[in-house]
């Protein structure tokens, strides 16, 4: 017998770690024209935990587009500890988490079901909306990340989408937020 | 600075897992993903590993997940293959991501790929020509390049709209008709 899915939003983007951030952003387009992407440097979450416990781990971010799905890379060029580290050592890379948007309307409900269907809650953060990191490795083999869909958080994914859309694939691929 | 090697969009991520059900269950369980289309014991039809045609047996599950579609690989045999290049039996995780590319760009596109030195590690033909190519040294992944043709466009199509229809608990797993090792 299945039980319903314990998310009932839409998976929109997919994370990896790399070990240099602009090295990363290079591969991603030169290869796949992913892009372009917003940077975001040196980034200490506000009240960041880790495993339950406050952190100061910074780390770099990378957001860009593909067609319909958003890819953020992730570098730490510090020690940690970190959900990133839990997967990969300095030097490593690879696949991370999947993150879905959540409606703050439906945001306690979505996050205590994560919580009581046995999923440790590894990490999180507030940005302009909570963001929360579910460890579902055992069964999915990857973190799940949820955010909250405020009107700056889904503005920043349309502005995404929207210069991938009108892009060349060559053109300023790192831009500001 | 170069132009990208391909101009078609990501549409789907493919994973390696232990048991095609289990998997199945838990992305639908945890993640709503789904329904899934099952394709078991499918063996490529010219398929090639590394150049060398090669009857390895596959099983696989397509689900949908918002804009992406899920692969879901379970390997039912002991051949080498580009899925066990990167997963020992009994390990499982990120395997690919997949792009479609119109079935008469599908030869340059691939071209690109490999003067690009990215090596052809697998090729099928699945309505139309299939490549893998092994793209690990940079992106710590494969990249498949999927002819899209009618056929291909329909069964994408069909996988989203039952994702979209869906109630997320009935009948998660399906047969498809029409055969397919996307």
């Amino acid at each position: 017998m299945i039980t319903p899915p314990l998310l009932r939003h839409p998976v929109l983007q997919h994370a990896f770690v790399v070990p240099d951030l602009d090295e990363g952003i290079e591969r991603w387009r030169r290869v796949l024209g992913a892009g372009p992407f917003v940077v975001i440097r040196d980034f200490e979450g506000r009240d960041l935990t880790y495993r339950g416990s406050p952190s100061t781990t910074r780390v770099d971010y990378a957001f860009g587009q593909s067609g319909d799905i958003q890819v953020q890379l992730i570098a730490q060029p510090e020690p940690g500890p970190s959900i990133y580290r839990d997967m990969y050592a300095p030097g490593e890379g690879g696949f991370h988490h999947v993150c879905a948007l959540v409606p703050m309307e439906d945001w306690d409900r979505q996050v205590a079901a994560f919580a009581e269907a046995g999923y440790e809650m590894a990490a999180s953060l507030t940005t302009s909306a909570p963001a929360v990191y579910f460890d579902c490795r055992d069964d999915l083999g990857c973190f799940v990340e949820l955010y909250g869909r405020t009107e700056r958080s889904s503005a920043f994914f349309a502005s995404l989408r929207q210069m991938h859309e009108t892009w060349d694939g060559v053109t300023d691929p790192i831009r500001a937020r | 600075m170069r132009e990208p090697l391909i101009r078609y969009p990501i549409v789907q991520y493919a994973y390696v897992v232990n048991d095609l059900d289990d998997a199945v269950r838990h992305w639908v369980e945890v993640m709503g993903a789904g329904p899934f289309f099952v394709s078991r014991n499918h063996r490529g039809r010219e398929h090639t590993y590394r150049g060398v045609l090669d009857e390895a047996v596959f099983s696989y599950a397509f689900g949908q997940a918002g804009p992406a579609q899920v692969q879901l690989i379970q390997c039912m045999d002991d051949h080498p293959s580009i899925y066990r290049d990167m997963f020992a039996p009994g390990e499982e995780g990120f395997h690919h991501v997949a792009c479609l590319v119109p079935a008469a760009d599908m030869e340059r596109e691939v071209a690109r790929f490999t003067e690009a030195g990215y090596e052809v590690a697998s090729t099928l033909h699945s309505y139309v020509p299939v490549a893998y190519l092994d793209c690990r040294s940079t992106l710590g992944s494969f990249v498949e390049l999927h002819g899209l043709n009618e056929d291909v466009e329909e069964l994408f199509r069909e996988i989203r709209q039952a994702h979209e229809q869906w109630d997320g608990v009935t009948d998660p797993i399906r047969v498809r008709s029409k055969s397919s090792s996307l």
